[in-house]
């Protein structure tokens, strides 16, 4: 901190340049949040601290715990330190949530235009990651520029700071920034004066900032090995006592005060200045740390295990002393000092403390702390750690700790024989492993819960509503509904709502699939009664589960419906990882409806996102090969094959062989149907689901195939297109909303007009392999002159109204509210909202008078 | 980035038509270079006495071709993946002056 005053700043005009930008517009209320990037030693405090020292507005600053568990919210905790207001208080309440934090800056921070600085992010645990997050999606409105550095090192995927990068990627007003190292140019100019090679240092240090200046500082004409021989080489100079200092400093992740050092050290103000002065620490008048952690490190690293246990030991006595250490840290000392009583005790309540905050991860770490002591506990008591850090695991998406902790948690409860603890676990292990898609696996675990119960009803309760779950998976819907409804009544006996609201809903989920028209009744009183007893954590599901009903139902409408309520919510609440599931479903019903545009983007979307998540991983590959595929376009199977090894999960195995199905089709290779999807349909006849067997044997009809295989009843618009009548099964799935089904319907007409029709609509979509096929069956026919004639312009194209669409259309063209409209149609006032914004995107209208002034010049509506 | 050919048949009635879109198709390109980048044409004499472009273009996926298309106004009739490029022969003089 004292030195970066001195440091001469070079090459770093474009950075200071950008945040003087930035704060420009934040102080026009129009906020910032800007990530600096730089290695470690790449100048990051330098530059901040440069351009914060020339503002004018106030600058507070926090900054992250180089802990491997940091206490959550480090370093709002570390800023509410030096400030009062909304934030200190906000915090002195355990738990504190990320939310509960922002309102309190916003509180703190929203009069006057100030900046605030977040160091080390890289550091930052899951709490304070969300803090940003929410930060970066509501920045432009507040007159503050967030400065955040971090290390800029290549993290592995699914690293926090990268997803929660890569969530912000679009938001307006975050801005990325990287140092890149000193030039030559550079570091030639810092060398001037001294007696050293400027193109060997540059080489040696590769333009690391910290290292040149040390390197520098040791002043003796020759270059360090390296940065920690730097450092060391300037501690050396320092007497003994002051190297006590240091020693107890480097076990310190955060600064101590004069206090803490004396309680462990003995008085040492002479010492710690001696440090200072040597250019190793740095203070602000309260207290004390190294100036960069390249050199705490370096100090730490030449301390052997014994003085290290000493000193940890001496600080965790220090800490114990003062008013409310927090566990975390005590949690970490006490480890290093040997003392693993004390370690898995503060663990403990660190991991609790960490879950309240949402920083699951670090809550994780702590558990995985308090479960290594030695002396640790066994048994059940070991047994409630590992379920505990399993759940940490599950909310913090790594499934897989979560489904090894499990079974080693159940190993442990049957060894001990606690029926019901092994009963629970085992209901706890189901979703991770559906959500792997390890289905057989899942539905065993299920069944062994389910033969455990015995009389006590929270444990039934458990098991039955696991077996539901995978049931639903399963599409054995029948047998979802059974299990589920005992595991209601087994909640309703035990006084569980959780578990009664949770069952619920797959039983909801299974009524409305079982008989295809997505009737969700049911569902929707259980949400209401979610929201009425206020049990939030199952309302994310709750509404996952209504939009999939309406989406597998094609009811468009209801599913714009329930995907934009969830996306509300889960924004409103930052529960990412729901984000996605509601993201695919959008993406499966912009497909359905042929909104290939739209649904490409959310495709890429979906790909892009860090996380590692299989499902809506698959489901985008498979939408991206599907259109890519209609609309002619190269698209590699191959990797959705390979997307799919991963899946132990039939219905995937069903969708895959549709796929394949109808890129066979449309590449001329109908021959190819039947073995293709032979197996599939023998599966999909034998499940409930009704329309991905349609889908196969509708596929299989096409390719001249026998289709009287016997399963759930088939959808209209198949059962139309089987009896041979196909204008009537495009109807249908234009009802539907289906413009490519519809068109493919048609073209495999007899009627040599409906094929036309076919091969325009065709055109029209961008569908132009099945446009070929229509030219060569009219060819067949006899028909001539097809195929070329004037190009459709591209805005005349997307004006493809459905028979809705248009009669909604006509209405508001003549002056009917969405209301009056919804009264005369005999539609909801959502559906028709839904479908007035249908023919605004077609029409690429902003408002529903220039969709009709459109309409008229398209010669859609008549004048009136 | 992949490479693609992209065939634009019969898209347009005169060369300075032809000349406006690619300009209209540079104007769009520069913007996401990292999304598309278009390397050459041929401009094709169809039977109509239209004008056609063959297109190779270097591209992150066929939908940042389409989206490209679309902004620029330009048709896009049928995209394919280039597996290997092997020039025999540099390119005979432009037909048509640019």
């Amino acid at each position: 901190m004292a030195l970066a005053a001195r440091q001469v700043l070079l090459e770093r005009d474009d950075v200071l340049g950008t945040l003087a930008a930035a704060l420009a517009a934040a102080e026009g209320g129009d906020g910032r949040l800007v990530f600096v990037a730089a290695e470690s030693g790449g100048g990051k405090s330098a530059v901040v601290h440069a351009f914060t020292e020339q503002v004018a507005c106030p600058v507070r600053r926090g900054a992250c715990d180089p802990l491997s568990t940091p206490v959550p919210l480090a370093p709002f905790v570390d800023l509410a330190a030096r400030e009062h207001g909304a934030l200190r208080a906000a915090l002195t309440v355990v738990p504190c949530t990320a939310h509960a934090v922002f309102t309190a800056l916003r509180e703190d921070l929203a009069d006057e235009p100030c900046v605030l600085v977040i160091e080390d992010a890289h550091w930052a645990d899951e709490a304070t990651l969300d803090v940003l997050r929410i930060l970066g999606r509501r920045i432009t409105t507040m007159p503050l520029l967030v400065i955040v550095t971090h290390r800029g090192e290549r993290e592995s995927p699914g690293d926090a700071l990268r997803v929660a990068l890569g969530d912000l990627a679009g938001a307006a007003g975050v801005v990325r920034l990287t140092l890149p190292p000193l030039s030559l140019e550079a570091v030639r100019l810092l060398a001037d004066g001294h007696a050293v090679d400027a193109a060997e240092l540059h080489r040696r240090t590769d333009g690391n900032a910290f290292y040149v200046t040390e390197a520098l500082d040791a002043g003796d004409g020759t270059v360090p090995e390296t940065v920690r021989d730097a450092v060391l080489a300037r501690a050396a100079r320092l007497e003994p006592g002051a190297r006590e200092v240091l020693d107890l400093l480097a076990c310190s992740p955060q600064p101590l005060g004069p206090a803490m050092i004396a309680a462990a050290c003995g008085p040492s103000a002479t010492e710690v200045e001696a440090g200072i002065a040597a250019g190793l620490l740095a203070g602000d008048g309260t207290a004390v740390a190294f100036r960069h952690e390249i050199a705490r490190e370096a100090i730490a690293g030449e301390l052997q295990a014994t003085r290290l246990a000493e000193l940890h030991g001496a600080l965790l006595a220090a800490l114990r002393e003062t008013a409310d250490a927090d566990p975390a840290r005590l949690a970490h000392h006490a480890e290093m000092a040997g003392d693993g009583d004390a370690a898995a005790r503060y663990a403990t309540i660190a991991a609790g403390r960490a879950v309240a905050a949402g920083a699951y991860r670090q809550a994780a770490g702590q558990y995985s702390r308090a479960l290594r002591q030695p002396e640790g506990a066994g048994g059940t008591a070991r047994a409630d750690l590992l379920e505990q850090r399993a759940a940490a695991f599950f909310a913090a998406d790594e499934q897989l700790r979560s489904i090894a902790d499990l079974h080693a948690a159940i190993d442990l409860h049957r060894a001990s024989g606690d029926v019901g603890r092994e009963t629970q676990a085992i209901a706890r292990l189901v979703p991770c492993l559906t959500c792997r898609g390890r289905l057989e696996e899942a539905l065993a675990a299920a069944q062994t819960a389910a033969a455990l119960v015995g009389d006590v009803p929270r444990d039934a309760a458990a098991a039955y509503g696991a077996l539901a779950q995978v049931y639903l998976c399963l599409d054995r819907l029948t047998d979802c509904v059974a299990a589920g409804e005992q595991s209601i009544v087994a909640a309703d006996a035990a006084g569980d709502a959780l578990a009664a609201v949770h069952a619920g809903v797959s039983v909801g989920l299974a009524e409305a699939l079982r008989d295809g028209s997505g009737a969700t009744d049911r569902m929707e009183r259980v949400l209401e009664r979610i929201r009425a007893e206020r049990l939030d954590e199952e309302l994310p599901r709750a509404l996952n589960d209504l939009a999939l009903a309406a989406v597998l139902a094609r009811d468009h409408a209801a599913a714009a419906h329930w995907i934009a309520e969830g996306i509300t919510h889960v924004e409103g609440h930052d529960l990412d990882l729901w984000r996605l599931s509601f993201v695919s479903l959008r993406l499966r019903s912009e497909l359905d409806q042929g909104r290939w545009n739209d649904a490409t983007a959310t495709a890429a979307e979906l790909l892009a996102d860090e996380r590692d998540s299989p499902g809506p991983r698959s489901e985008a590959l498979s939408a991206l090969t599907l259109i890519r595929a209609r609309r002619g376009d190269p698209a590699p199977v191959g990797a959705l094959d390979d997307a799919g090894a991963l899946f132990d999960d039939p219905g995937w195995e069903i969708e895959l062989a549709c796929i394949h199905a109808e890129v066979a089709w449309l590449d001329g290779r109908a021959g190819d149907i039947g073995a293709l999807t032979d197996a599939a349909v023998e599966l999909a006849a034998g499940r409930e689901s009704a329309w991905p067997f349609a889908q196969l044997l509708l596929w299989r009809h096409r390719a001249g195939l026998a289709t009287d295989l016997t399963g759930p009843p088939l959808p209209a618009p198949v059962a139309l297109e089987l009896a041979g009548r196909h204008a009537e099964a495009a109807a249908a799935w234009e009802e539907l909303g289906s413009p490519y089904e519809a068109a493919v319907a048609l073209l495999l007409a007899d009627d040599p007009a409906a094929i036309t029709d076919a091969h325009a609509r065709l055109r029209a979509l961008g569908a132009a392999p099945a446009a070929k096929l229509a030219a060569r069956r009219l060819r067949e026919r006899g028909v001539r002159g097809i195929a070329r004639g004037p190009r459709p312009s591209t805005k005349r194209n997307a004006a493809q109204l459905t028979a809705r669409e248009q009669s909604v259309l006509d209405l508001v063209a003549e002056g009917l509210t969405n209301a009056q409209v919804a009264e005369r149609l005999f539609l909801s006032p959502r559906t028709v909202d839904y479908h007035v914004s249908a023919v605004l995107r077609k029409l690429d209208a902003k408002s529903r008078g220039e969709a009709v002034a459109t309409a008229l010049r398209l010669g859609l509506v008549e004048p009136r | 980035m992949d490479t693609f050919v992209i065939l634009r048949r019969n898209g347009w009635r005169t060369p300075g038509d032809l000349q406006e879109a690619a300009a209209r198709s540079t104007a769009e390109g520069d913007k996401t270079p990292d999304d598309i980048k278009w390397i050459r044409s041929y401009v094709l004499g169809e039977r109509d006495g239209s004008l056609g472009t063959v297109c190779i273009y270097q591209a992150s996926s066929p939908e940042a071709i389409r989206k490209h298309a679309a902004a620029a106004d330009l048709p896009v009739d049928e995209i394919i993946a280039v597996a290997d490029t092997v020039i025999v022969r540099p390119d005979p003089a432009a037909a048509v002056p640019a």
